[in-house]
């Protein structure tokens, strides 16, 4: 998938929807092996136990991303990548509440900076170098009052792996590998990471967030389509910030990583008994936190934008699809790989091999998440020579070819093969698996939707998909953007 | 070629072992855990080829593991890669019964994933697929093992491969620091020092392939191994079937792997313009099927821990915020290595690589704590646990180990000498193995800008050899055969392009091209005109938007002319505008009417033409029509690596009885470059050379 690919966007292929089933043949001991359940205060956890290594991985998907950050603190859910990693407030503090009020002082002598240097932004002042020396202060003694090393110390002393943490448009990742013994030392350390985080790092990660860097391209796509969704609090990012505190990362905490928005889920050596019981022990105390909020998901569509300057003539043709969990999510999963799989990849030989019209082409199956709906968007970059209406029809053409007539079974076959292979591949380590399950668990509500979607993949017939196409591949559907190079001479 | 199996970043998880950490927090850990081994069920099919099944109902998946008995280590002074073109080759070209694209097609239909692998003494297949596809899998394993088609266009894709490893061997300090240590670590081996040419890669012909797949697949040594959803009893008749009527030889002797003395030097891997430097401190490390294996591997992590306690007690490369990371690099039969090296300020590269070597020479296995060992011990084990953490990786390895003459249970039985090692065992194989003596160190980097000169701590310092000898020009066969196979399907191809009377009847020639170029920016517009009067004059002018350039050779000299401006021809450019001239299709046909042309068959319908000026082309022919399909040739342009360049024609035109190809699509280094449609094209329109020479 290229063209509109950015790495902002993280988009996971693997979309699983509730359907109902039988557990396919060969299936059986994964569906009697994977336990779930959840705790009196909503947080979901799954279990899939394999005795082959003494070690297991932990992820918790939290179902908040970069469109649940406020108005105004763009970054702020970004910054939960590193956060994460200074742990709760009680490991290193010499005395927690002398260091609250120590972080206090600092934040007091931030303000008071930022307000000398918003009244002489050029100049020198004595105000401004009073408040830059008062934070200098606050700042040392604040340093002395923690170990900053010991929470790292105390994972690494441990054998835990560094975490993976990821934070894309609508969820937040965060993955652990370690002994298996230590899943208590997990539990204990997580679970008061969620109720009293640490964030000694606040201000670090703060000044050295960098500006956020999405394709002008995708931000232009969100703008129009999702102009009043959450997606649509991407593009507008960055406009009107304002500076952040600690309390806001602690606000966000409190709203965002509550039991109820957030799943966990452990693979490998471990008994789901043992897991449960150490969970209700240790996040049971994990406050519930409110259910998200329904959403109205008012997207614009059937549009046709003309947009100039950008930096390569591209062409987008964005078709609206269903959230992470609705039946036809895995239409348009196999979809992408119908398009654009090896080894045919279709599209890019329609449009670049035999009618050289395009330079390149792209493709991403949801853009920008996949909590709520979202775009399958196809993309192409005409050859110099080439006129983009005749881009156009020729794009419109090769998707109305998936309506016109039922597709191949081989193709179909390739397509749903692929995909099955790949998730049949992530269940085979406890690491993969353990990211898999925990956001099926966390946009599905079950785990087992996996078996259901590995059912489905096997099901499905080109009648079906040709029948779901019509559905989506139509223009009422359908957003056509075109960005052009230069401004067109009048 | 080796296997990555272990890697400790600094000393991130080295202190696994100190519970008190944990205890502090009130909770309690118990001894470490072993990675078990699966069940294993081993037979041998009637023909003495072994097989290792071990079902594995979780998941409806298979991994699967052919280990074939031939390694780099078979590979000719003249021919290093042949095993891995070989392996490549045989996976990529299809089968006699199907395509090469037929293949792609199954295994893409099936979700099913193929790699290959070459080490020191034994190549891996490593396949997957879901369980209900294991059947045709298999027989298409048989199929590829048994019948590979061996194309030629297979061949020369996996020998672009190598190329392009070679010529990107010492691109960065990083890769050229790892390149040089691992030379200097195998100084001593007669076969493991040697180093890959592009004359290496070319001199391999597909013969040299079958020969080594007959190698490779004719011993009983061959083992199979599977691992995942499946009922082991057909399978294993399913097996026998499809492989147990092979006809095999003896199992051959054992590869012994050299003794891996290294070089005991500091090498200066000098590289102009570098920006920054690696600095690299290695040994070698034994086989892993070396009794004292598992006692190195606890002294992998004492002495990491050792280095790293040393380099940040070390105030004087404090600033440098080294970030050393350790790797070890071992093989089941060959000697690996243990590397330990970071990026670094040029300016600082010889104080690195100083306080890098004194911390070595400080390690002492006597010196170690009970604590440390016990540290070591688990931290050894927690990696084994995280590189092996799933029952296929635990089968595979043991597949390995098995097919290198240990027992099914080598595995178990490392975890339990690791557990029980004593210091004394440990300090005897520290002093056998002489972990501080037998050291090489590399500093990568532009020597230029190192403010201390570089001292090796006790060792020579010594300037490493970073030449890659260029690509000598192809040498076409002179056997008497290829010649005269040559003159036959060079006259078929005379006879397609229109006769070889109207090919001499042509006094001069020009055409015209239109369409894309693709470059990294993007693609641009671009046409062209290209004219030629005998005997050989030359000349193209190009046409892009904003941009026209005129190129002039005379068959001896020439000039380029860009925006009014002409300068005499740079030898590259010259070498090129020659090349241009020498690849003229309706010339190439007549090559045997030129002195300074040779003329040989390679096979497959494919000419091998050799002209003036080490310039040289193959000419692809369909074997019915003898037209030109493709040709292929080298850019050999700066740097290294000569640029692999294809032609590829097509919408054939008949001009004045002359047959002219409409399209031609050009590739470098398999990736599209341009796309041109002849929008014109003339034979004896009467232009002279004074009309070629005029300047814009």
């Amino acid at each position: 998938v290229t063209g509109f690919a950015s790495a902002v966007f993280r988009i996971a292929l693997i979309v699983i929807p509730a359907l109902p089933g039988v557990t396919a043949a060969g299936l059986d001991q994964l569906g009697a092996r994977l336990s779930e359940f959840h705790l009196n205060n909503g947080l979901r956890l799954a279990v899939l136990p394999r005795h082959d290594s003494p070690v297991v991985s932990v992820t918790l998907f939290v179902n908040s991303g970069m469109a649940d950050e406020p108005a105004g603190k763009t970054g702020l859910a970004t910054m939960f990548e590193r956060l994460i990693v200074s742990g709760p407030a009680s490991i290193g503090s010499n005395s927690v509440e002398a260091e609250q009020a120590a972080r206090r002082a600092v934040e007091t002598a931030i303000e008071r900076l930022e307000q000398e240097s918003a009244k002489s932004p050029d100049g020198f002042s004595l105000a401004r170098q009073s408040a830059e020396t008062d934070l200098r202060f606050a700042t040392a003694r604040l340093a002395g009052m923690a170990d900053p090393q010991a929470f790292a110390g105390i994972m690494k002393s441990n054998g835990f792996n560094q975490v993976r943490a990821s934070v894309d448009a609508d969820s937040s990742r965060f993955q652990w590998s370690f002994p298996a013994d230590r899943f208590e030392l997990w539990c204990k350390l997580y679970s008061e990471w969620l109720l009293k985080p640490a964030f000694r790092d606040f201000y670090a990660i703060r000044d050295s967030l960098g500006k956020r860097s999405i394709d002008p391209m995708i931000l232009k796509m969100l703008e129009t389509v999702f102009a009043k969704h959450p997606y649509g609090r991407l593009a507008s990012a960055s406009s009107g910030d304002k500076p952040m505190r600690a309390g806001d990362a602690e606000a966000f905490l409190r709203t965002q990583y509550t039991a109820s928005n957030m799943a966990v889920a452990v693979a490998g050596d471990i008994q789901p008994a043992q897991v449960r019981r150490l969970a209700e022990q240790y996040f049971g105390k994990v406050p519930a936190g409110q259910p998200a909020a329904s959403l109205a998901e008012e997207v614009a569509l059937g549009s046709e934008l003309r947009i100039q300057g950008f930096p390569q003539n591209t062409l987008a043709i964005g078709y609206l699809r269903p959230a992470q969990g609705h039946p036809d999510s895995l239409f348009f999963d196999v979809l992408a790989l119908v398009c654009n799989g090896e080894p045919e990849r279709a599209f890019h030989e329609a449009l670049v091999v035999k009618s050289r019209l395009a330079q390149s082409v792209g493709m991403q199956a949801s853009l920008p998440g996949q909590r709520w709906k979202s775009l399958f968007v196809m993309t192409a970059k005409p050859l110099p020579t080439v006129e983009t209406p005749e881009l156009e029809k020729a794009m419109l053409e090769f998707t109305g070819g998936l309506l016109a007539r039922p597709l191949e079974p081989a193709r179909l076959q390739t397509a749903a093969s692929q995909l099955r292979a790949s998730i049949l591949g992530e269940l085979q380590s406890n690491d993969s698996a353990s990211a898999l399950l925990a956001a099926v668990l966390a946009r599905h509500g079950s785990a087992s939707g996996v078996i259901q979607y590995l059912d489905g993949l096997q099901a499905i017939t080109p009648a079906e998909f040709q029948k779901t196409a019509s559905r989506y591949l139509i223009p009422g559907n359908r957003v056509v953007l075109e960005f052009r190079k230069e401004a067109e001479p009048q | 070629v080796s296997r990555l199996v272990l890697i400790l970043l600094g000393c991130a998880a080295a202190m696994w072992a100190q519970a008190p950490a944990a205890d502090r927090l009130g909770l309690k850990f118990g001894a470490p855990a072993t990675v078990p081994m699966p069940p294993v069920a081993a037979h041998q099919l009637s023909n003495g080829i072994r097989v290792l099944l071990s079902e594995n109902g979780l998941l409806p998946f298979i991994n699967g593991i052919v280990i074939l008995p031939s390694g780099t280590v078979e590979d000719p002074d003249d021919q290093i890669g042949l095993g891995e073109v070989t392996l490549r080759s045989l996976l990529t070209g299809g089968t006699r019964k199907r395509s090469a694209e037929q293949v792609r097609q199954d295994l893409g239909r099936w979700g099913a994933k193929v790699e290959q692998s070459v080490h020191h003494a034994h190549s891996e297949i490593r396949f997957s697929c879901p369980s209900e596809y294991l059947e045709p899998m298999l027989d298409l394993l048989e199929e590829l093992l048994r019948e590979p088609g061996f194309p030629v266009e297979a061949m020369e894709q996996a020998q672009a491969l190598l190329r392009m490893q070679i010529g990107t061997l010492y691109q960065n300090p990083e890769s050229a620091s790892f390149a040089v240590l691992q030379a200097a670590l195998r100084a001593q081996g007669r076969v493991s020092r040697r180093r890959m040419e592009f004359a290496h890669v070319d001199s391999i012909q597909r013969e040299h392939l079958q020969a080594r797949h007959a190698r490779m697949t004719g011993s009983r040594a061959m083992l199979l191994a599977l691992h995942g959803g499946f009922a082991a009893a057909p399978v294993r008749e399913g097996l026998e079937k499809r492989f147990g009527s092979w006809k095999t030889t003896p199992e051959v002797e054992r590869v012994r792997p050299e003794s891996g003395e290294p070089l005991k030097a500091l090498l200066l891997a000098n590289l102009p313009q570098a920006g920054m430097a690696y600095v690299r401190l290695g040994m070698p490390a034994p086989p892993m099927t070396h009794p004292d294996y598992p006692a190195f591997l606890l002294l992998t992590s004492l002495w990491s821990q050792h280095m790293n306690r040393c380099l940040k007690a070390d105030a004087s490369i404090a600033p440098e915020n080294l970030a050393p990371q350790t790797v070890l690099n071992v093989d089941a039969a060959g000697y690996g290595s243990l590397h330990i090296g970071g990026a670094v300020r040029d300016v600082a590269a010889p104080r690195v690589a100083q306080s890098l070597i004194s911390a070595a020479r400080t390690f002492s296995a006597a010196a170690v704590t009970e604590e440390q060992l016990d540290s070591a011990r688990r931290l050894v084990l927690l990696d084994l646990a995280n590189t092996l953490n799933r029952s296929d990786k635990v089968v595979q390895e043991a597949a390995r180990l098995h097919f290198h003459g240990l027992a099914m249970n080598a595995l178990p039985e490392r975890n339990r000498q690791l557990m029980g090692l004593s210091k004394a065992a440990l300090v005897e194989t520290a002093r056998k193995l002489q972990i501080s003596e037998r050291i090489s160190a590399v500093v990568a980097a532009d020597e230029r800008s190192f403010l201390d000169s570089l001292d090796g701590a006790g060792l020579p310092v010594e300037h490493a050899d970073l030449s890659i000898p260029p690509p000598p020009p192809l040498e076409p066969k002179t056997d008497a055969v290829s010649l005269a196979e040559g003159g036959k399907w060079l006259a078929k191809m005379k006879q397609a392009l229109g006769g070889e009377q109207r090919l001499a009847s042509i006094r001069d020639f020009s055409h015209r091209l239109a369409g894309i170029r693709y470059l990294p920016s993007g693609a641009e517009k671009l046409s062209y005109l290209d004219r030629w009067v005998e005997p050989n004059t030359f000349r193209q002018d190009q046409q892009a938007p904003g941009r026209e350039v005129s190129v002039f050779y005379n068959g001896k000299v020439g000039w380029v002319a860009i925006r009014g401006r002409s300068l005499p021809l740079a030898p590259a450019l010259l070498e090129q505008i020659r090349g241009e001239a020498f690849r003229l299709l309706f010339r190439l046909a007549l090559s045997d009417k030129l002195a300074d042309h040779t003329v040989s068959y390679i096979g497959s319908g494919i000419l091998h033409i050799a002209g003036p000026e080490d310039n040289w082309v193959r000419v692809y022919l369909d074997e019915e029509s003898g037209l030109p399909t493709r040709i292929a040739y080298r850019w050999v342009r700066s740097g290294p690596a000569p640029v692999p360049v294809e032609e590829t024609y097509s919408d054939w035109k008949v001009v004045d009885g002359l047959r002219v190809p409409g399209r031609v699509i050009t590739r470098q280094n398999s990736v599209l470059f341009s796309d041109f449609e002849v929008v014109e094209a003339r034979l004896n329109s009467g232009i002279g050379k004074a009309e070629l020479e005029k300047r814009p």
